[in-house]
C-alpha cells in the first residue's frame, strides 16, 4: 500500500544545511526548552553558542499551561480536567528574515478528576504535564524538519 | 466657495459640533476614511462595527530621524525673506521630517526657530493630526499652540477638540475647555469634556480634571480627576463597574478603581455592594522589579456577613475574608521561585462570594505552594513547600508536604550514548487529621541507552529504584514504621516510521504509520504496609500504554511483565508541514496480574490485556478543530471514557463549539459511598455576531445521567463603535452551605445570576465579571482589549 | 559686498559687439564678468551705458548664475535663472523664469524672484502660473537649536563653493 520506512532523503529528513541552529527564549534552562534542545539534538541538530554562528534561530516562547473543567460529577465538582499546553515558535535567517512565520503548537489532554485526592491527581498533572511538553517539542521538530526538507528539496530540484 | 475657516466650534458645551472643517489636503476630514474605502486588510472588528477608521496618512513614516535635525522644506504662493524673517502667503505647506504643517499664511523666524500659521492650519506628525484656526509652532523644540483646536490620535483611536491645545516640549499634549472620544466623527455617544485634559502619548496615559463623562450630550458624570489609557498597555484609572444579582447575595454592585503607582507597580481596590450580605473590599497590590520577579499581593474582606450570620448562627465570627499571594521569579535563568498561596476564611467562600468564576467556584480546594527550583546544566533540583486548605466539609485535608526536595539527573538523550538515571527525593508529610505521617525517601538509579535512525528508535532502559519511609502516628501498635522497598526495572521502547505521499480533498498530504512496542518488567514486592501519602491511580489513556507506572506520586513501585502495542498514523500538508490530522490506538497485553495496589486490601488485577485505547486529532483548516479520545473495554465491550470536542471558528469572529464525555469513574475512586455512577455530559457553547451590531453568547453543559443542565448561560451583545452593554443569565447547580448535592434530590433548586456590563470603549475596560464568565463557558472565546 | 561699487570690472567672453548707437555691448558665449565678490556666468549678458540705463546689466543662461557676498561674516549668495537682471544703483537683482537663490544652505526657488541686496530682502512670487509654487529650504544646520545639540556639520563655508565651481582661468577671446 505504498508504504516504506523513512530514509535520509525522505521529506521529513533534516537536510545538512540546517544542522546548526541558535535556541532564542526566554529562559534556556527550563525544562522545556530543555526538552526542545534534547529532542533537536537527537534528531542530529547541534546548538551554537553564538547567534552568528548558526544557519538559523529559533525562536521559542515559553510553554503555557492552562487547566479547563471537562465535565462535573454528582456533586457538581470536576469530574475530568482538560489539559492544555500551548507555545509559539518562528525561525529565522541570521538576517532575522523569518523562514518560519511565528505559528503556534499545542497540545491538549484529558485526565480523570479525584476531589478527594487532590494531592496525588497534582503528581498525575506533573507527570502529563512533562509528557505534553515532550509532544509539544516533537510537533515543532516535525514542523521544522518538514519545512527544512521541503526548502532544501526545492533548492536542489 | 465656503468661507475657508468654518464658524469656529466652541469647544466646551456642544463640542465637536461640526465636521466640516476647511477640506484638508486629503479628502477626508479627520483622517476618518468611510468602510466603503478602506483596504481590505486594513478592516478589522473596530472598524466594521465603526463603519470606518481613522487612517493615519504618516503611518508609515520614518520616526527615526528627530524632526528637529532635518531641514524645513516650505512651499507656497509667495514668499518673502528678509534676514531671519519669512513670510510666506497662499497654501502654504511646510515639512520638516516626518512632521506637516499647512495653512493659509505662514511667519517663521529663523534666528528663533519659531513660527506662526494661520488660515485654517493643520499640523500632522505620524500618530497625531492637529487642526484649527491658529497655530504658533517652534521648530525645534517640537512645542505647538493651537487655537480652536480638534485632533485625533489615530492608534489611540481617539479624537477631541479644545478651545486651545498645546504640545510641550517633551510631547505631552495639554488640552484646554476640550473633550475627548473614542466615537467615529459625527457621532455623539460619549465623550468626556474637561476643563484641562492631559495627554502623554509615550506612557500612554491620559489625565483629566474636573472631567465630566457626557452620554449622548448629557453630562452624567463629574469627575474631579479621570485617568485614562491612551493605549492598551495599561489600565486605567476609573473601571466600568459590574452591575448584577444572584441567588448567593442578591444586588451586587463593585466599582473597581485602578491605581496605577509607577510604570513597575499598581494596586486594584474594588469596593463591592452585596444586598444580603454587606460590603465587601477586595484589594490586588501587583510589583515587578526583576531583583525580586513578579509579586501580586489580594485580598478582600468583609466585616460581618449578614446572610452567612443567619446560615450559620453557631459560628461566633461571621467575617468572611480570602487572601491570596501569587510570585513568579528567574534569577540568572538558574534559580526559579514560584509562591501560589490562597487562603479562605470558611469552606464556603467560594461558593458564596465568587458568584461569577465558576471555575473557581468548583474547587473543592485551595492550593497553598512555595516552590524553589535551580534549573542546573546536568542537575534539576526542586525545593517545595505544598499543602491544601480543602473547601468542602465531606473531604479531608489532604497530606502536606513540608517539604519536599527532588534531586534528578538532566539527560541528554544523545543517541548511541549510555546516559545514566538518577533521582532522589526527601520528602516529609504531615496531616492534621490523625492519620500515619512521616518520612519518605524514594531513589532511583539506571541507565538508558537510546538508539535512534531515520527509520525508527530502540531504547533499552534498566533501573533500580528504592522506598523508604518513617512513620509515626500508625493506627495499630504493631505496624512497621519503617518499611521499604527495592525493585529493578527493565524496559524496551521501540519504534518505526512509515512514510507515504498521498492525497487527501486534492491536496497533497504525507501519511506517517508509526507502529510502536514497548515491553515493561519489574519484579513484584509486597507494599502492603506502605502508606499512601501523595500517590492516585493514573487515568488510562493512550500515553499509559508507554509509562513506566500506572500511579502518580511515588508510593509504590508497580509490578508489571507487560508489553504494550500501539499505532499513530500523521497527515502532514505537504506545502508547510503543518500536521492536519493524527490518530493513536493501542492496547497493553499483561503477562501477569497487577498485585500491587494502593489501597492495601484491593484484589490484584487479573485481565489479561487492559482497555483499548485510542487518540485522534483533526484539523482541516485553521477553523475546524476536532478533538477525540475513547477507553473501550473489550472484555466487557462497552465505553470506560469517551470525549469528543469539535470547534469551529469564523471570521466574522463567530465562534461555536460541541462537546460529549462520557466516564466510568475508576473502582479505586471512592466517591461518598455511591455506586460508580457514569459521569456523562454533553456541551454547547456559541458567540454569535448577526451582523446588525447585535450578538447573541450561550453555552450549555448538559448533565445527560442526571437529566439536568448542570449549568448554562445565555446573554445578548449590542456592540456600538464607542460603546457596548452586554446583558447575561446565569444558572447553575451548586452544593448549599454544609450538604453535598445530589442531583435526585427532589428539592433541589438551581442557583441563578443575572449580570450586565457596560464598557465605554477606549476607556481600558478590562476583564469583569461577564467577560470573565464568557472566556469560562464559551470554549475558545477570548475578550479583545478595548 | 558693499565696496564692491569701487573695485574695476573685469568681462571675458567669446565674442563681444558694442553698438555705440543704442548704448548697449552684447558678450556672448560662457561669460564671466567680475567686480570685487561679485561675478555672473553666463551665456549671453548685456551692458547697458545709455545715459538714463547706465546701471542695469542683463544676463541670460540656462540658467545665468551670480554669485556675491552680501556681508563679510555672511555666506556666498548664489542667484540662478534664466533671465538674470542687476541694477548696481539700486542694488536690485530680478530673477525670472526657474529662479532660485541659495545662501548658507537655504533656498528660495520659483517662477521670478526679487532679491534687494543692501536690505537682504528676498520676495519671490509664482503667480505666473497657477501650478507654480515658491520653494523655501531652511537647512537643519542653519536653525541655532542643531549647533547647541553638537551638530558636528559646518555649515559649508564660502571657501567650498568656489572652489568645486572654478573655471579654468578666464577664456581668452577667440
Amino acid at each position: 500500500c505504498g508504504f516504506q520506512l523513512r530514509g535520509n532523503s525522505s521529506a521529513t529528513a533534516l537536510p545538512e544545511s540546517w544542522r546548526s541552529l541558535y535556541l532564542d527564549t526566554g529562559n534556556p534552562n527550563s525544562e522545556f526548552s530543555r526538552e526542545v534542545m534534547a529532542r533537536f539534538s537527537a534528531n542530529g541538530i547541534t546548538w551554537v553558542e553564538e547567534r552568528e554562528e548558526a544557519a538559523f534561530i529559533l525562536q521559542l516562547g515559553p510553554e503555557n499551561f492552562s487547566q479547563r473543567n471537562l465535565s462535573l460529577n454528582r456533586e457538581a465538582r470536576a469530574a475530568e480536567f482538560e489539559l492544555t499546553m500551548q507555545t509559539r515558535f518562528a525561525v529565522l535567517q541570521p538576517d532575522n528574515t523569518a523562514v518560519i512565520e511565528p505559528s503556534g503548537a499545542s497540545v491538549v489532554k484529558q485526565m480523570e478528576n479525584d476531589p478527594r485526592n487532590v494531592v496525588g491527581k497534582a503528581e498525575e498533572i506533573r507527570i502529563l504535564k512533562g509528557e505534553m511538553r515532550t509532544e509539544l517539542a516533537q510537533q515543532i521538530l516535525r514542523r521544522i524538519g518538514f519545512f527544512a526538507a521541503n526548502a532544501a528539496a526545492q533548492q536542489a530540484g | 466657495a465656503q468661507e475657508s475657516a468654518a464658524e469656529p466650534c466652541p469647544a466646551g458645551d456642544q463640542a465637536l459640533c461640526s465636521t466640516d472643517v476647511p477640506p484638508a489636503a486629503n479628502a477626508y476630514p479627520l483622517d476618518w476614511v468611510p468602510i466603503r474605502e478602506v483596504p481590505e486588510e486594513l478592516q478589522d472588528e473596530e472598524c466594521r462595527s465603526c463603519r470606518g477608521r481613522y487612517i493615519d496618512p504618516l503611518a508609515g513614516a520614518d520616526t527615526g530621524v528627530d524632526p528637529e535635525l532635518s531641514d524645513i522644506n516650505a512651499s507656497a504662493a509667495q514668499t518673502e525673506l528678509e534676514g531671519d524673517e519669512v513670510f510666506l502667503h497662499g497654501g502654504v505647506s511646510v515639512e520638516q521630517g516626518y512632521r506637516r504643517l499647512k495653512g493659509k499664511d505662514a511667519y517663521y523666524n529663523r534666528s528663533e526657530s519659531r513660527g506662526k500659521l494661520t488660515g485654517g492650519i493643520t499640523i500632522r506628525e505620524p500618530g497625531i493630526l492637529l487642526k484649527g484656526q491658529e497655530a504658533s509652532f517652534s521648530s525645534d523644540t517640537g512645542e505647538a499652540e493651537i487655537t480652536e483646536s480638534q485632533f485625533v490620535l489615530h492608534q489611540q483611536h481617539m479624537r477631541g477638540a479644545a478651545r486651545s491645545l498645546r504640545r510641550d516640549a517633551q510631547g505631552l499634549v495639554h488640552v484646554e475647555n476640550g473633550a475627548l472620544s473614542y466615537c467615529a466623527p459625527g457621532e455623539q455617544d460619549w465623550e468626556i469634556r474637561a476643563d484641562e485634559m492631559e495627554l502623554d502619548l509615550d506612557e500612554g496615559l491620559g489625565t483629566a480634571r474636573g472631567a465630566k463623562v457626557a452620554v449622548g450630550g448629557m453630562p452624567v458624570l463629574y469627575l474631579p480627576w479621570l485617568r485614562f489609557p491612551l493605549d492598551d498597555r495599561r489600565r486605567s484609572g476609573l473601571l466600568w463597574p459590574d452591575i448584577g444579582s444572584d441567588t448567593r447575595g442578591g444586588i451586587d454592585i463593585a466599582a473597581p478603581i485602578y491605581l496605577n503607582l509607577a510604570p513597575n507597580y499598581d494596586a486594584l481596590y474594588t469596593p463591592r455592594y452585596i444586598e444580603e450580605r454587606g460590603v465587601n473590599n477586595e484589594v490586588e497590590l501587583r510589583y515587578l522589579n526583576p531583583a525580586v520577579g513578579s509579586w501580586s499581593v489580594g485580598g478582600a474582606y468583609m466585616e460581618t456577613d449578614k446572610r452567612y450570620e443567619d446560615e450559620r448562627p453557631e459560628q461566633r465570627d461571621h467575617s468572611r475574608w480570602l487572601g491570596k499571594v501569587e510570585h513568579n521569579g528567574l534569577f540568572g535563568q538558574r534559580w526559579r521561585s514560584r509562591v501560589d498561596y490562597s487562603k479562605a476564611s470558611d469552606v464556603d467562600y467560594l461558593k458564596d462570594l465568587q458568584t461569577t468564576n465558576l471555575e473557581t467556584r468548583r474547587e473543592t480546594s485551595l492550593l497553598q505552594l512555595g516552590s524553589l527550583d535551580y534549573l542546573g546544566d546536568d542537575w534539576l533540583f526542586d525545593l517545595d513547600f505544598q499543602q491544601f486548605q480543602s473547601l468542602a466539609d465531606d473531604i479531608n485535608n489532604d497530606y502536606q508536604k513540608l517539604p519536599q526536595f527532588t534531586g534528578q539527573y538532566r539527560g541528554e538523550y544523545e543517541p548511541f550514548a549510555l546516559e545514566p538515571i538518577l533521582l532522589g527525593q526527601y520528602s516529609y508529610f504531615d496531616t492534621d487529621d490523625n492519620r500515619v505521617k512521616g518520612q519518605r525517601i524514594y531513589g532511583e538509579a539506571g541507565v538508558t541507552y537510546p538508539m535512534l535512525w531515520q527509520f525508527g528508535f530502540l531504547k533499552p532502559t534498566a533501573k533500580y529504584r528504592y522506598l523508604e519511609y518513617e512513620l509515626t502516628d500508625l493506627g495499630s501498635p504493631g505496624a512497621n514504621d519503617s518499611p521499604s522497598t527495592g525493585t529493578p526495572l527493565f524496559s524496551l521502547d521501540g519504534g518505526l516510521y512509515f512514510e507515504r505521499q498521498t492525497t487527501l480533498l486534492d491536496r497533497g498530504l504525507l501519511q506517517t504509520l508509526e507502529p510502536r512496542l514497548y515491553y515493561l518488567y519489574s519484579e513484584y514486592e509486597d507494599q502492603s504496609e506502605q502508606p499512601d501519602f501523595d500517590s492516585a491511580e493514573l487515568t488510562f489513556t493512550y500515553n499509559q500504554l508507554f509509562r513506566e507506572t500506572r500511579f502518580s506520586g511515588r508510593d509504590r513501585l508497580d509490578d508489571a511483565d507487560q508489553l504494550s502495542v500501539g499505532m499513530t498514523t500523521r497527515y502532514i500538508s505537504e506545502e508547510d508541514g503543518r500536521e492536519h490530522l493524527n490518530a493513536s490506538i493501542g492496547q497493553i497485553f499483561y503477562f501477569r496480574d497487577r498485585q500491587v495496589r494502593l489501597l492495601s486490601g484491593a484484589e490484584p488485577l487479573d485481565q489479561s490485556s487492559s482497555e483499548m485505547a485510542g487518540e485522534v486529532n483533526f484539523y482541516p483548516n485553521e477553523r475546524l478543530t476536532v478533538r477525540g479520545s475513547l477507553v473501550w473495554d473489550p472484555h466487557s465491550t462497552d465505553m470506560n471514557a469517551g470525549n469528543v470536542q469539535a470547534s469551529y471558528e469564523r471570521d466574522d469572529s463567530s465562534i461555536f463549539s460541541v462537546g460529549y464525555s462520557y466516564r466510568r469513574p475508576l473502582t479505586t475512586i471512592q466517591t461518598e459511598n455511591r455506586n460508580q455512577q457514569v459521569t456523562e455530559q454533553a456541551h454547547f457553547s456559541a458567540y454569535v455576531p448577526l451582523g446588525n451590531r447585535w450578538s447573541l453568547f450561550g453555552a450549555v453543559n448538559y448533565s445527560v445521567e442526571a437529566g439536568e443542565s448542570v449549568e448554562d448561560m445565555f446573554g445578548v451583545e449590542y456592540d456600538t463603535c464607542c460603546w457596548q452593554v452586554r446583558l447575561l443569565h446565569l444558572r447553575y447547580y451548586d452544593s448549599v452551605t454544609g450538604e453535598t448535592l445530589d442531583f435526585n434530590d427532589p428539592n433541589l433548586e438551581q442557583e441563578s445570576s443575572t449580570q450586565v456590563q457596560i464598557v465605554l470603549k477606549g476607556m481600558g475596560g478590562f476583564g469583569s465579571r461577564v467577560t470573565g464568565l464568557m472566556e469560562d463557558m464559551i470554549r475558545g472565546y477570548r475578550e479583545r482589549e478595548y | 559686498l558693499p565696496e564692491d561699487r569701487q573695485e574695476p570690472i573685469r568681462i571675458t567672453a567669446d565674442k563681444a559687439v558694442r553698438d555705440e548707437k543704442n548704448g548697449f555691448t552684447v558678450y556672448q558665449g560662457n561669460v564671466m564678468m567680475q567686480q570685487g565678490t561679485l561675478r555672473i556666468d553666463a551665456t549671453k549678458v548685456t551692458v547697458f551705458h545709455s545715459d538714463k540705463e547706465a546701471d542695469r546689466i542683463k544676463a541670460e543662461g540656462s540658467p545665468a548664475h551670480m554669485r556675491e557676498q552680501p556681508q563679510a561674516d555672511k555666506g556666498l549668495m548664489h542667484a540662478r535663472a534664466e533671465v538674470i537682471e542687476y541694477f548696481k544703483a539700486e542694488e536690485r537683482v530680478l530673477l525670472k523664469r526657474n529662479a532660485s537663490v541659495e545662501q548658507d544652505g537655504s533656498r528660495v526657488a520659483g517662477d521670478s524672484i526679487e532679491y534687494f541686496i543692501g536690505q537682504q530682502l528676498i520676495r519671490a512670487d509664482s503667480s505666473a502660473s497657477d501650478s507654480g509654487r515658491v520653494e523655501v529650504v531652511i537647512p537643519a544646520s542653519a536653525l541655532p537649536n542643531s549647533q547647541q545639540n553638537g551638530d558636528q556639520s559646518t555649515p559649508s563655508t564660502p571657501s567650498d563653493n568656489s572652489a568645486e565651481e572654478e573655471p579654468g582661468g578666464t577664456t581668452d577671446g577667440q
